[in-house]
């Protein structure tokens, strides 16, 4: 399943609405994984968008989600900027930062973030269900 | 599920409301942005924030929240936040925020 739209914060409802819907492909899936996931998939969203995109306005942005009952994968594409979704460094959340929180909560949020820069940059987001995480051993 | 954002601010013997529903996210914070300001610039004592009708929260809302209780901190105030549920639940929680706000179901 694939969509493709403006990566602009206008459609970013949008985006997130279409995610919710696919989300109730994913069977085992409860509201705390529907959650998890379509808010570590808005941040991803705001990222590309604010910093990917941060000279252009005519980018687009491709998902393509491969989803079983157990997991899914959202696979983020644009040809923008070079996004650090590294998140190697949490923010200091004692301090109560106002920003800077995106990423980490991308990370904390799904079970494997994997980023490839390049034309186009690809950001991969996968989530398990916890009967998923049981079949592994995890 | 996402929806445009709306607030709205009730002032009462010093105090401060605000009602948060909707989307409060990286598209809608600069809507709320002149209705914190204004909050922060009366110097309430107390600021109670109900999201109980918001069904939708990213970083850049929680920054808005997290502006807003230190403003008014600073200026002597507190700010709680109640009516938490569902996906902005699991977000302050996530950032450790709910006891910050004092995060409550209702109030």
């Amino acid at each position: 399943m694939a969509f493709r739209l403006r990566a602009s914060l206008e459609r970013r409802h949008l985006a997130i609405d279409i995610v919710s819907a696919i989300v109730g492909h994913v069977a085992k899936a409860d509201r705390n994984f529907r959650h998890e996931l379509i808010t570590a998939f808005g941040e991803a969203f705001n990222n590309i968008v604010i910093h990917g995109y941060r000279d252009r306005t005519d980018g687009m942005l491709d998902v393509e989600a491969e989803f079983s009952t157990e997991q899914i994968t959202l696979r983020l594409s644009d040809t923008g900027h070079e996004v650090d979704f590294a998140g190697l460094k949490p923010p200091d959340l004692d301090s109560l930062p106002e920003g800077g929180m995106g990423v980490f909560m991308i990370h904390a949020l799904v079970d494997e973030v994997v980023y490839h820069s390049g034309t186009p940059n690809v950001l991969s987001l996968t989530k398990r269900t916890a009967a998923a995480s049981e079949n592994d051993g995890h | 599920m996402a929806t445009e954002m709306n607030c709205v601010r009730t002032d009462n013997n010093g105090e401060s409301r605000l009602e948060l529903g909707g989307a409060l996210d990286a598209l809608t914070v600069r809507d709320i942005r002149p209705v914190i300001d204004a909050v922060v610039a009366d110097r309430p004592r107390r600021v109670t924030v109900d999201i109980d009708k918001l069904n939708l929260i990213d970083s850049s809302g929680v920054g808005a929240i997290v502006s807003l209780f230190k403003r008014v901190k600073a200026n002597g105030g507190t700010v709680v936040v109640v009516g938490a549920r569902e996906q902005p639940l699991a977000v302050f929680k996530l950032l450790k925020l709910d006891r910050v706000f004092g995060l409550t179901s209702n109030g």
